[in-house]
């Protein structure tokens, strides 16, 4: 079962501020509690987020303005693998306390080198190209018939966090101008042109 | 080394919940000091912000002008400065007679301008002389940062800060701070400091940066054990805090306490707040405390004998009955003053003075019930009662340096370098405040 934290608990077990948690959620760094006022909560979503927050903003150095460009690209594996920094970089205790000083700080160098982003490129296939490349080939073309669930739900995803859904099937014309409104959403929450 | 551990009461109460303090003295006498004094391999890292411009950054060039002239042929000196970028200035340049030249003409180079990335600058200076250490093992070595202001590129977050120079330290590479005028965050310069196993020091006005980085040259030539390290392991169901906070840390049964660097003739008193568990009247709750040091460019790692400290469930009626340690009871209040005060300077600084006065309302009864047993109990009790009144104006952020670099001095055992004594904390927070807010 997930867990629910108070704003205080979330605090202390990330040794994180409430009032920086509450910044954080005001920049939109991450959403907010799952129920508001007094009773809020905060679930291991918000855990693992700040985590990575933590990781990017204080051990690799970047703005929060930065922060934010790159949680909005970044995929769940990604985030996770920076949540595991940030919980490591959390507990001294469970940091390598072997090797020199210089080893200590050219590892730290390394880790906060910052990443370039990645180059767009729309014509690269996606994962998900090549899997139904994949799926045509092993039916050899013969495209299966597309099931009526009673209500039709499409999803156009923006970000990995944000999607737009729209109910009733939609025509490729009709998709194709969500994906062109989800392409705009996206770049101005990342602050593109 | 001398090593004591005692409660100040020994009876708790068997149906849970009491609150004891443990104090752990560390005293060391300096008569086992190591035969010669060992090279120095220092960086100063000096901050070249815009705002240091003018007679800060003039009386940091002459610390550094000052520290030349103390550092001998066996010494390594680097010297960065910072501001948006890091600029070096000598890097582990030998002390010899051609080096120091060379050192005292570099620092005619340094600029004022530009952002403050701390965390670039102090990590260059960590860099040089743990480059350094690969070549001269034998030595002792020190990062002093100075400055001025808050960092606002680069790592900026205390927490964060502090796990490096903890980590650092831990590789023997130890870090002092200084802060410059007002402004700087205090915080940040703590964390670096207490952390990395140094001293904090403070420099209101400019000429005094030139005598705290003199003094803290001389207390590392002091230094007679690094790492100085306290573990103590205890019975399930205890909970326990460290009222200096001293970094410290939590596996299984032990915590772990890093008490830092200790100079020849100087002490360190550790004290931990306990609370214990129920159970049976006339059971003990064990504690082992065991000490560890390392001695300056040897490896080896001195440790004391265990202490066993045992605290005894006892009926209401002998829990109360028992005496208070008169001399224990002195420290744990002026440590738990120094541990409520700072944090009514944080709220004032960020303008939260409800809840500031509410913290006091709580406190100020347990702490005067506690220190009523203390020889000075009346006047910090006093004291409190006076910060309390104060306590919904807004501070002068000088008043609040001063205040916070004096609980800091008690809180860790340290003693102002600056030659002009600053006035009683309590008259800063009093005195110096602004007109209430409408």
């Amino acid at each position: 079962m997930e867990s629910e934290l108070t704003l205080a608990e979330l605090g202390e077990l990330l040794d994180m501020q409430p009032r920086t948690i509450r910044s954080y959620i005001e920049r939109d760094l991450l959403r907010g509690p799952e129920v508001g006022g007094r009773g809020a909560r905060y679930t291991d979503y918000h855990v693992t987020r700040l985590q990575a927050i933590r990781a990017l903003k204080d051990f690799r150095g970047l703005p929060l303005a930065e922060v934010r460009r790159r949680l909005l690209s970044i995929t769940g594996p990604e985030l996770t693998s920076l949540a595991s920094e940030g919980a490591v970089a959390q507990k001294p205790g469970s940091l390598p306390k072997t090797g020199s000083a210089l080893d200590y700080i050219r590892s730290l160098k390394q880790s906060g080198k910052p990443e370039s982003p990645p180059a767009p490129d729309a014509e690269s296939p996606t994962p998900m190209d090549s899997v139904l490349v994949r799926l045509d080939q092993l039916t050899a073309g013969n495209k299966p018939q597309r099931r009526s669930r009673g209500e039709v739900w499409v999803s156009i995803p923006i970000t990995p966090d944000i999607e737009i859904r729209v109910r009733g099937a939609q025509t490729a014309e009709q998709l194709s101008r969500w994906e062109r409104i989800a392409d705009y959403l996206r770049d101005l929450l990342m602050g593109g042109a | 080394m001398r090593i004591e551990a005692k409660f100040d009461r020994e009876k708790i109460w068997y149906r849970g919940d009491s609150v004891r303090y443990l104090v752990v003295s560390v005293t060391d006498p300096g008569g086992d000091r190591p035969p010669a004094p060992l090279g120095l391999n220092i960086a100063l890292v000096v901050d070249s912000s815009g705002s240091m411009e003018g007679e800060p950054l003039g009386f940091a060039v002459t610390a550094a002008q000052r520290m030349i002239g103390c550092l001998s042929d066996e010494d390594r000196l680097s010297v960065v400065s910072f501001n948006s970028d890091v600029t070096d200035h000598v890097t582990a340049e030998p002390m010899t007679s051609a080096g120091r030249a060379r050192a005292l003409h570099s620092l005619g180079t340094i600029q004022a301008n530009g952002c403050t990335n701390l965390s670039a600058g102090w990590l260059r200076g960590t860099e040089h002389v743990a480059q350094g250490m690969e070549s001269v093992r034998a030595s002792q070595h020190r990062v002093i940062v100075l400055s001025d202001g808050h960092a606002n590129e680069g790592i900026v977050d205390p927490a964060a800060l502090a796990l490096h120079a903890e980590q650092l330290g831990l590789r023997r590479l130890f870090s002092s701070s200084v802060g410059i005028g007002d402004n700087y965050n205090s915080e940040t310069l703590e964390a670096i400091a207490v952390h990395g196993g140094g001293t904090h020091h403070r420099a209101a006005r400019p000429h005094e940066i030139v005598e705290v980085v003199t003094a803290e040259l001389q207390d590392i030539r002091r230094t007679t054990a690094e790492n100085v390290t306290v573990t103590i392991q205890h019975a399930p169901g205890v909970r326990l805090k460290c009222l200096n906070e001293f970094p410290l840390s939590h596996d299984d049964d032990r915590y772990v306490c890093n008490l830092g660097s200790l100079a020849a003739g100087a002490s360190r008193n550790a004290i931990f707040s306990i609370k214990f568990p129920a159970g049976d009247v006339g059971a003990k709750c064990p504690f082992r405390v065991r000490t560890t040091w390392r001695r300056p460019g040897q490896e080896d790692v001195y440790g004391g004998d265990p202490l066993l400290v045992d605290a005894e469930f006892a009926e209401g009626k002998d829990n109360n009955a028992q005496p208070h340690d008169s001399s224990l009871t002195e420290a744990v209040a002026q440590v738990w003053q120094a541990y409520i005060v700072r944090r009514i300077v944080r709220l004032n600084r960020e303008g939260r003075y409800a809840e500031a006065i509410k913290r006091l309302d709580h406190d100020l009864p347990l702490f005067s019930k506690y220190a009523r047993n203390a020889a000075s109990g009346a006047i910090l009790t006093a004291e409190l009662t006076r910060l309390r009144e104060a306590a919904s104006r807004e501070w002068n952020e000088g008043s609040r340096k001063e205040v916070e670099v004096a609980m800091y001095k008690r809180r860790y055992s340290r003693l102002d370098a600056r030659t002009a004594k600053p006035e009683d904390w309590i008259a800063h927070a009093t005195a110096d405040t602004k007109p209430p807010l409408p």
